[in-house]
């Protein structure tokens, strides 16, 4: 699964989508925190055993991921932004499904659903990944309320 | 005096702090950065840097909601400056410790005996009380 969190690993994701889908896996692709070797040190205290973490550059992320696809149901890459997960798209990693999990509001950002807040440089980002058949899923946690990209798409 | 800050999910903190001061009185040197629903983890960061900025140099201890969570991810790297100490699984009993023991330890002490205080405040009571 791809999934765009800006606050990456955290209690929902560890607690409820990893029991959810018996991931063994995340890769997280961002170059900052790959950058940082302390944040990576913050973040793998906070995975349980038997979940491996991987950080990557979207660089690194774009060669691994395609040189040796992971598998769909074990695997969750993670990454920050529509921008981020954009680059890998176009890097190869052709996934045919996006889960949106959480992006926090700003300045020149708007709320288009619950915790997930877009600017408008990210709503055509992702009205591209739409267009190349990308199914997007506005999801924090399963058991909430889902909401998919393309039903939001035509008012934004 | 240790300033305590407490980094938490919604308003967890701000009760906490309300909490304690129905039990020991109103108190000084304690500060709550809530982490909101739609915030951003750099939006939460700033904040946190912020009240540290208030207290500069100051010895600090930072008492987190829940080990895991996005306010953990923020505040964790904290533990390498200087004067500042982290635990987290923040409960009342531990606020209590911390407020009625920060004259008397040291800094890393305290983070020590907040810990060991919040492990030992969970009890199951059923079997305890049931004879």
């Amino acid at each position: 699964m791809v999934r765009i969190d800006d606050r990456l690993i955290h209690g929902q994701v560890i607690a409820v989508w990893c029991k959810h889908q018996r991931f063994t896996r995340i890769v997280i692709v961002d170059d900052g925190v790959a950058a940082d070797a302390f944040m990576q040190e913050v973040l793998r205290l906070a995975a349980p055993p038997g979940l491996q973490v991987d950080v990557l550059s979207v660089e690194e992320g774009i060669s691994a991921l395609t040189g040796n696809p992971p598998n769909r149901g074990t695997t969750m890459v993670l990454v920050k932004s529509p921008q981020t997960a954009k680059r890998l798209y176009d890097g190869g990693l052709k996934y045919s499904a996006l889960n949106i999990g959480g992006i926090g509001s700003g300045p020149g950002r708007k709320n288009i659903f619950k915790n997930i807040a877009v600017s408008k440089e990210e709503i055509v980002i992702l009205k591209h990944l739409l267009d190349q058949g990308v199914e997007i899923t506005l999801l924090t946690v399963p058991g909430e309320k889902s909401k998919s990209f393309s039903d939001l798409a035509g008012k934004l | 005096m240790i300033n305590i800050v407490i980094v938490s999910h919604a308003d967890l903190g701000d009760a906490l702090i309300r909490a304690a001061e129905m039990i020991v009185g109103s108190t000084e040197g304690l500060y709550s950065v809530p982490l909101l629903p739609d915030e951003s983890p750099e939006s939460f960061g700033e904040k946190l840097e912020a009240a540290l900025l208030e207290i500069e140099g100051q010895e600090t201890l930072i008492l987190i909601d829940l080990f895991g969570g996005t306010p953990y991810n923020v505040s964790a790297r904290q533990v390498l400056r200087e004067n500042v100490e982290c635990v987290t699984g923040a409960n009342l009993p531990m606020l209590l410790e911390l407020v009625t023991s920060r004259d008397d330890v040291t800094l890393s002490e305290l983070a020590e005996d907040i810990a060991q205080a919040g492990r030992e405040s969970v009890k199951n009571l059923g079997p305890m009380l049931r004879k």
